[in-house]
């Protein structure tokens, strides 16, 4: 028991032996985190296994991040020339603006390995469909093709 | 390689064997998977599917048609076994799952969308690897592939 502990116990009217022992306490979670700080896997011998889950937490982040930015406005941000649109052999998608439709990457739970997972809706105004209305069709894009509009 | 395995698999099924080692040898050294030959059916169709949408995507098969066959077969192969024709040049963890969610079923989302075939099945007119045809036969099928 310190003079200082006696101090404080006078003063606040808390026993001594409840002080000490929580001061002990801190100082000795404090270390236990200092220690456990550092982000390393704990199975570094097995490393097939720190990388298949590490690739498993990027997938999963990849997932929720998709759901999080579905319906965002984006536009496409490189050279990029579709053939699918009905009555246009092709079109030019380079600087369209789109709106974030689906995430394919997962289909009921099970990873899809699509390498264009994100499926933007585009509205071509410029050429008319049945009755005169501006068509809207879908195209898969990447992650790096598009740009997000805020 | 493949139709080596096939022709082994189907001595093994049907108690022919030209192999005097016990069966279990042959088929450990071969793998733990044994590849089937798609029925004829599944490739008549998977040939027939791929003219047809060559001419309709103006794309030519491969001045190699012995690429053009395989792939074929590895159609046939997968419209077999899966139900659906899953690209046969790429690698995936639930083939099942894939097959229903559609992105891989030939035509592919890539190539009904950008004319990307990285299978080399479709190749539009300005590739390196482009041929003049958009047909091919049973018989060149066959052929391309008889000494895999």
């Amino acid at each position: 028991m310190t003079a200082s502990t006696a101090l404080f116990s006078s003063i606040l009217n808390i026993p001594t032996s409840k002080i000490s022992n929580s001061h002990l306490s801190f100082n000795h979670i404090q270390k236990k985190q200092s220690f456990f700080a550092p982000s390393i896997p704990i199975s570094t011998s097995c490393n097939s296994t720190a990388i298949s889950n590490s690739l498993a937490l990027d997938h999963d982040e990849e997932v929720k991040r998709a759901e999080s930015i579905l319906g965002s406005k984006v536009r496409v941000k490189v050279p990029l020339k579709v053939y699918h649109v009905p009555k246009v052999p092709e079109l030019d998608l380079t600087g369209r603006v789109g709106l974030l439709k689906q995430y394919v990457g997962v289909h009921k739970e099970k990873r899809i390995s699509a390498n264009l997972p994100y499926k933007v809706e585009f509205v071509a105004e410029e050429i008319s469909g049945r009755g005169g209305k501006p068509i809207k069709f879908l195209a898969h894009l990447r992650e790096d093709e598009f740009e997000f509009l805020d | 390689m493949r139709a080596l395995q096939a022709s082994t698999s189907y001595s093994a099924g049907l108690g022919i064997s030209s192999v005097a080692a016990p069966p279990s040898r042959p088929r450990r050294r071969l793998g733990a998977v044994a590849k089937v030959e798609p029925t004829e059916k599944s490739i008549e169709i998977m040939r027939k599917f791929s003219e047809q949408y060559a001419r309709k995507s103006d794309t030519y098969f491969c001045v190699d048609k012995g690429v053009t066959s395989v792939v074929i077969k590895g159609l046939a192969e997968h419209r077999d076994t899966l139900g659906a024709p899953l690209c046969p040049c790429r690698h995936y963890d639930d083939k099942a799952a894939e097959a229903q969610q559609g992105f891989w079923n030939c035509p592919c989302v890539p190539m009904r969308e950008r004319k990307e075939c990285h299978c080399m099945l479709f190749l539009t007119p300005d590739n390196d690897f482009t041929g003049q045809e958009q047909a091919i036969t049973m018989e060149e099928i066959r052929e391309t592939t008889a000494n895999m």
